[in-house]
């Protein structure tokens, strides 16, 4: 429906229209512009002020993400622990959700004060704590440690994102099924598991783009022998050595795959699995 | 304590057309109900005239002044919604001083005026509770105390008593109308249930796909309805075609496809005219001794308590026949059936 | 004729208990592997976090009960100021993320050409690193960045923004990446607001702004307050962006923890630190939640 007559001119739609999309432009496609011509940048010419842009341009920033061995096992680290932490904190949060969401549990709110405090307590705080403890059992530096490390702070997402999608699932479509004839299995795979699908695909997302972003655990825990792409970022950017070229590269690297992940999931996530995942604590 | 008009308002969403070509009139002090199915545009119409609508064409005016302009928030008008839209972080006093906060009423003020709307629909006391920690019956009056008490110039309700059990509803019904006279806001009253239409109003509009279809106080158009739609949104109407055979002072003959009927109609109707005829069940007799008198079989009876309810198959034709207490009747019984000398005559197509 | 009913067979304790037995097996089961795994990889660091912070457990050296460290905390400039400074960059930026995210989102609610293509485009902070974020806006904003160069063609100074004591370029950097995480969590407790209520509003007299201010707020709180809690406790804890675009004094508290730990091997120390902002942030949470319980009887 249209709302009537309740601003002084029609042309407020066009103006806030205006308003945003130059916000955007600022804030988005212009960083955005500047990060990718910093990766285009000749290294020979540099990029110094006064120049507004780039004096020549080429892809040896690029290439040297095959040639420079650092950056090629960043984001070989990156690309590979993120699937692993996804399918870990699947695996631990399937039980947990469907617990959770659909069981009377004792203790609910301590447990559920428990699955929140990853992401309220500083991931400094946590990694202070780990960093030694895995230095004791040797954990440190090593890819199960980094694994570890980021299924802490990114499985309370999927753990809540799991038990909103088991709690959504209308209590009436199991009673069918079992008034049908169903068994409790059969139940479980023919009815429930292909309703809580799509949240564990938002999960999922969530979780792939958390683990792609994690940088102070994995700093702590990993560097120097394990780097992911944020932390080798990190390194660019910086103390003495500044090299905005590398961090560029490394920057579009890391975000390309997450703008198409939120792009897809933006048509297959359904708004309420975020809400009521985030919203109500 | 003003006069609503609508003209020729039109309103689409899309391609489809929710209101088409509007003129309506109320009164000063009027209650006028909107009747119609569901998607009939009367919920559209009402939103219109609050101003929560934009019309695509046409005009509307409160006290002979087009306000179409006006933005909802500037229009002296007060919606009671069907959901009743009880501000749920506000208490019931709250709620019902809402409208005055807005014109900026000085609180002592507005403290008197919400008691005394609230003892207006007998909820006084309850002031401080939560909407949520009252019925639905309570809601729907402090949705009513809230748009009265602003003392508005028209007073729109959307279905507001769609949500409550019929007992309720044949209560709450009879309250609004007491309420209205005593306050007399001109009033625009939107329903579906025809019962309650008949009940509140002083006139009724019938609305049918986006359009007026007929104007006229609650007997007129229940017993001369002018149009098929009014005459089968009505009640239960037994609408029969005919064609005039002959015509002579004020009585005519029509031959149905039941057979021939006398009829008396005021209208002037002439040999060959197409009509078509709506009786209603409570006034075919089953019995004999009358001038159209038909026979049938009787093919189901429902006991409805009051009354039964019949269908009787005559010829062809199956007609809802109603007589009061329990069944006399059986299935597949041959019956005597008389049908009244006026119908109501419906004379489109 | 209507039945009569026989009278119920008396319950069977035994066979309850029995059930609520395998009940707790059974949930047991199906919480240890994710609950266990917070619980082991949570609880246990956090106690060592405590225990160091007071000089058990000590890495390195010999352990003893002592409030040394807490004592260098508060008494040592730097580690003092340090504590305030992440205060400020948590209020500050939690503060304008959430006038900025109120804002934006309640404009979003209104229709405008285009409104679609912005409710995907403001997102998009959201999946940027704050890392990256901070490489962007220093590229953008920066001493050398792209606005500086072209301000300084038309002969302006360009101010400075990052590396600065107030940390304006760090509150800069969180505040992009925080509203639009407000963004969708407000607008969509927003959203669920009944359309009906905000007409009835309109209808009883209530301009745009009252709208908002009295129905659309007062019933989008708990979004709200949720929000603001969560961007304020990851802004106070942070590290990445205050490591990156900071002074060189005052350093943000997370900062120093690191420098503590990687640089000088000072565990203790940066587990008294660690207490500090824990607790800190602790005592947040637990005043939110006052907060909500004694609001919680007016809303919903």
């Amino acid at each position: 429906m249209t709302r009537t007559g309740a601003f002084p001119s029609r042309a407020f739609p066009w103006l806030l229209a205006g308003l945003f999309f130059s916000l955007a432009a600022i804030g988005l496609i212009v960083p955005l512009a500047v990060g990718v011509l910093w990766s285009l940048v000749n290294p020979r010419a540099g990029w110094f002020p006064p120049n507004l842009v780039p004096p020549s341009l080429s892809l040896a920033n690029w290439r040297a993400m095959f040639s420079v061995p650092e950056m090629g096992d960043a984001a070989i680290a990156s690309f590979t622990i993120a699937p692993i932490v996804t399918v870990l904190c699947a695996a631990l949060a399937l039980p947990t959700g469907y617990a959770l969401g659909r069981r009377p549990v004792p203790f609910r709110r301590a447990i559920e004060f428990l699955v929140l405090a990853p992401i309220i307590m500083p991931g400094i705080v946590i990694a202070t704590g780990l960093g030694s403890v895995f230095i004791r059992i040797g954990l440190e530096h090593t890819v199960l440690g980094v694994v570890l490390v980021q299924t802490v702070v990114v499985l309370p997402f999927m753990i809540r994102i799991v038990t909103a999608t088991f709690e959504a699932v209308p209590q009436d479509l199991i009673d069918a099924a079992r008034n049908l004839g169903a068994g409790p299995l059969s139940t479980a795979w023919r009815v429930l598991i292909p309703l809580v699908v799509p949240g564990l695909f938002a999960g999922g997302v969530f979780t792939f783009i958390g683990s792609m972003e994690e940088f102070v655990l994995t700093f702590i825990v990993g560097s120097p022998d394990v780097r992911t792409l944020p932390v080798l970022l990190f390194a660019y950017l910086g103390g003495r050595s500044q090299i905005f070229t590398y961090a560029a590269v490394v920057t579009i690297v890391l975000l390309a795959p997450t703008i198409m992940f939120l792009f897809l999931a933006e048509r297959a996530l359904k708004q309420e699995y975020l809400a009521a995942g985030l919203g109500k604590m | 304590m003003a006069q609503v008009e609508l003209r020729g308002v039109a309103k689409a969403y899309g391609t489809t057309a929710a209101v088409r070509d509007v003129h309506l009139e109320a009164r000063d002090g009027e209650f006028l109900t909107i009747l119609g199915p569901s998607g009939c545009g009367k919920t559209t119409t009402l939103r219109i005239i609050a101003g929560l609508l934009d019309p695509d064409a046409g005009e509307v005016l409160i006290d002979g002044r087009p306000v179409h302009h006006l933005p909802a928030h500037r229009r002296e008008t007060a919606m009671v919604f069907q959901s009743y839209a009880l501000f749920p972080h506000m208490t019931v006093a709250e709620n019902v001083g809402f409208g005055l906060r807005m014109r900026r009423v000085p609180a002592d003020e507005r403290r008197a005026r919400v008691a005394e709307a609230l003892a207006m629909v007998e909820l006084d006391g309850l002031g401080d509770r939560y909407p949520r920690a009252l019925s639905g019956g309570q809601q729907q009056r402090v949705a009513v105390a809230r748009a009265v008490v602003t003392r508005p110039k028209v007073l729109l309700f959307d279905e507001p008593l769609s949500n409550l059990d019929a007992k309720l509803r044949e209560r709450l019904r009879l309250e609004l109308r007491t309420l209205q006279q005593r306050l007399r806001i001109t009033t625009v009253y939107v329903t579906h249930d025809q019962a309650e239409a008949l009940v509140l109003s002083d006139r009724i509009v019938v609305m049918d796909r986006g359009r007026v279809v007929e104007v006229g106080a609650p007997q007129d158009v229940y017993r001369r309805p002018r149009a098929r739609v009014t005459a089968e949104f009505l009640g239960i109407a037994n609408l029969i075609e005919a064609t005039v055979a002959g015509a002579q002072g004020g009585r005519y003959v029509a031959d149905t496809p039941m057979g021939r009927l006398e009829m008396a109609c005021d209208d002037r109707l002439a040999s060959g005219d197409a009509v078509t005829l709506s009786f209603r069940p409570e006034d075919i007799r089953i019995g004999t001794g009358g001038v159209n008198c038909l026979t049938g079989t009787v093919q189901q009876a429902a006991y409805l308590g009051s009354i039964t309810d019949y269908v009787i198959s005559v010829k062809d034709v199956r007609l809802r026949v109603q007589e009061p207490g329990e069944p006399a009747h059986r299935i597949g019984e041959t019956v005597s059936l008389v049908l009244p000398e006026g119908p109501a005559v419906i004379r489109e197509q | 004729m209507t039945e009569v009913l026989p009278a119920s067979p008396a319950l069977d304790i035994s066979r309850l208990a029995a059930r609520r037995r395998r009940d707790n097996w059974i949930n047991l089961l199906l919480l240890a592997p994710g609950v266990g795994f917070l619980a082991l990889f949570l609880v246990i660091p956090l106690a060592q976090v405590f225990l160091r912070s007071v000089g058990l457990a000590a890495v390195g050296q010999a352990s003893r009960f002592t409030w040394e460290y807490y004592r260098q905390f508060w008494t040592e400039p730097q580690y003092r100021d340090g504590f305030f400074f992440s205060l400020w960059l948590g209020v500050a930026s939690t503060l304008i993320s959430l006038a900025t995210a109120l804002l934006f989102s309640a404009l979003m609610q209104i229709r405008f050409p285009g409104r679609l293509l912005v409710s995907v485009l403001y997102k998009i902070p959201l999946v940027v690193p704050s890392l990256v974020a901070a490489f962007l806006i220093l590229s953008l904003i920066g001493p050398g960045g792209i606005l500086a160069r072209l301000v300084f063609h038309w002969g302006w100074a360009w101010p400075r923004l990052v590396y600065d004591r107030w940390g304006w370029g760090v509150i800069l950097v969180l505040v992009w990446h925080n509203v639009p995480f407000m963004m969708v969590i407000i607008s969509a407790v927003m959203a669920s607001i009944p359309l009906d209520i905000l007409d009835a509003a309109r209808n009883l007299g209530a301009s745009p702004w009252a709208v908002f201010r009295c129905v659309t707020v007062p019933l989008s709180l708990s979004g709200i307050s949720a929000a603001t809690l969560l961007v304020f406790i990851q802004v106070f804890g942070a590290f990445a962006v205050p490591s990156l675009l900071e002074s060189a004094y005052p350093t943000a508290l997370p900062v120093i923890m690191q420098m503590e730990m990687m640089d000088h091997a000072n565990w203790a120390l940066a587990s008294a630190l660690g207490a500090v902002l824990t607790v800190a942030s602790g005592l947040i949470l637990f005043l939110y939640y006052r907060l909500v319980q004694g609001r919680g009887a007016g809303v919903r």
